[in-house]
């Protein structure tokens, strides 16, 4: 059933006295001549606003930006569209007006966070980037040091070996000498071997010094390698009657007679350190990892070390024991440490004292095998 | 006779109020030439003059002299509205 004329006046009527939005009707003099409840509420006026001068809207096709004259309040901001309508026969202007200040607020406040988020971001990259600078700055000095530093370590290793060389030579001739007392005899044997003790000394930091960071490379099978230093260190195996297994050795690429340095100096450092009545027994394997690097393993059944000297093993010069007990300069590790840095790999230990250590290297894969051995 | 006009913005600084303005008396100029004053009102500064001309929101224009009082209200940033304005005014 069709609502009669009158049911569609009530509806209309409802629809209006309910709408959020402000309806008004604006004559063509710019007076009000009908408002709605929501428009009382946006233009928050006392009194009446019938009568009242809204101004002539200009028509736009689009809504129009207002600000909202409100009684002791801050402004408010409103859209208002226009409809050119009639009003008891005469043109006039239908003005729908919709609140959107909060909604403003909240996006001027969004805004206003996002600038400020902008800013901050802004500052923190331009201070990153200052950062970046300053280490880039402290990374070259540093590296120039570094190389001024091995270049003085060679220069006094090399100066100092010779006046070393005097003592011992000039100090071996004396030995024959008749002494009046024994005891001088014995403060030369004591000079010299202090003098030898030097030389070995100095000997062990010219060869850290000497190593070089550029290195020609080429494709080591480890296998081969590790045979060779088996071979070269064949008598003191034997002496000492040290067992060495290897198996599942990689290719890798790198510089053969560092490699071989670095094999040297690990097998040699396990035999040292062994425990008393306990043959020693050294296993290298290649453990598996992943695409980018060949893991290395090479386990011991020595003294070990204890957890706190994990990384102090690595550096020039730390010996954990006493001369007496255990000979050396201690520099075989920091070169095998040296020797890893310079092929971009690593070296670690994990060791159990009175059960053994494992040291753990690190190399990167081969990239194209084929390619290199061709 | 000198054509009196006033301008209410809100917050004159504004961006939106600062185009408003300079549409508003560019196009003034062009079309009277020096023959017009143009006050801008402020109503967050004045608000009580505002309210005491039955300003109900902001941008007003209205012709102030001569007599009798026009006011129009819409966006005054496009010199075609502008123009229509201003023919409403002096209307």
């Amino acid at each position: 059933m069709n609502p009669t004329p009158e049911e569609k006046a009530l509806n209309f009527d409802q629809i209006i006295q309910n709408s959020c939005e402000g309806i008004l009707i604006v004559d063509a003099a710019g007076l009000i001549r009908f408002a709605n409840p929501a428009a009382y509420r946006l233009l928050s006026h006392q009194g009446d606003l019938i009568d009242k001068s809204f101004g002539q809207p200009l028509k736009d096709d689009k809504a129009v930006e207002l600000g909202i004259m409100r009684l002791n309040e801050k402004m408010g901001i409103g859209e208002m569209r226009i409809t050119e309508t009639i009003w008891q026969g005469e043109k006039a202007s239908l003005v729908l007006l919709l609140d959107i200040t909060e909604l403003k607020y909240a996006q001027d406040d969004l805004q206003k966070i996002n600038d400020q988020l902008e800013l901050r971001v802004k500052e923190r990259t331009a201070e990153i980037l200052r950062y970046v600078e300053e280490l880039k700055g402290s990374n070259e000095r540093l590296f120039s040091a570094n190389k001024e530093l091995e270049q003085f370590a060679y220069v006094a290793s090399h100066d100092l070996q010779e006046p070393l060389r005097k003592i011992t030579t000039y100090g071996d001739r004396l030995v024959d000498y008749k002494f009046t007392d024994p005891k001088y005899k014995d403060y030369l044997v004591r000079m010299t071997k202090a003098a030898l003790g030097m030389s070995h000394l100095v000997e062990s930091l010219l060869e850290f010094s000497r190593f070089p960071d550029e290195l020609s490379m080429e494709v080591c099978d480890l296998g081969e390698v590790i045979q060779d230093v088996i071979d070269a260190l064949e008598v003191k195996i034997e002496q000492t009657g040290t067992t060495v297994q290897f198996k599942n050795l990689p290719k890798v690429q790198a510089n053969k007679a560092q490699m071989s340095h670095l094999f040297q100096n690990l097998i040699e450092n396990s035999i040292k350190f062994t425990r008393k009545g306990i043959a020693p027994l050294i296993l290298l394997e290649s453990v598996p990892e992943n695409d980018e690097n060949v893991v290395i393993s090479i386990k011991d059944n020595g003294i070990g070390i204890d957890e706190q000297y994990f990384e102090v093993v690595f550096m020039p010069f730390k010996r954990l024991h006493a001369r007496s007990e255990y000979e050396g300069a201690g520099i075989g590790l920091s070169i095998v440490k040296k020797i890893a840095d310079n092929h971009k790999g690593s070296v670690r230990i994990t060791s159990v004292v009175n059960e053994g250590s494992v040291f753990i290297l690190t190399l990167p894969v081969v990239r194209d095998l084929s390619e290199s051995t061709s | 006779m000198k054509h009196e006009y006033a301008l209410y913005v809100a917050g004159k600084n504004g961006t939106m109020s600062r185009k408003i303005i300079a549409c508003v008396t560019e196009y003034l100029k062009k079309r009277l030439g020096n023959g017009f004053k143009l006050n801008i009102i402020d109503v967050i500064d004045n608000p009580e003059t505002a309210l005491k001309e039955g300003i109900l929101v902001t941008p007003s224009w209205v012709r102030t002299s001569p007599a009798p009082k026009k006011k129009i209200v819409g966006n005054f940033c496009l010199e075609a509205n502008v123009s229509r304005g201003l023919d409403i005014l002096s209307s």
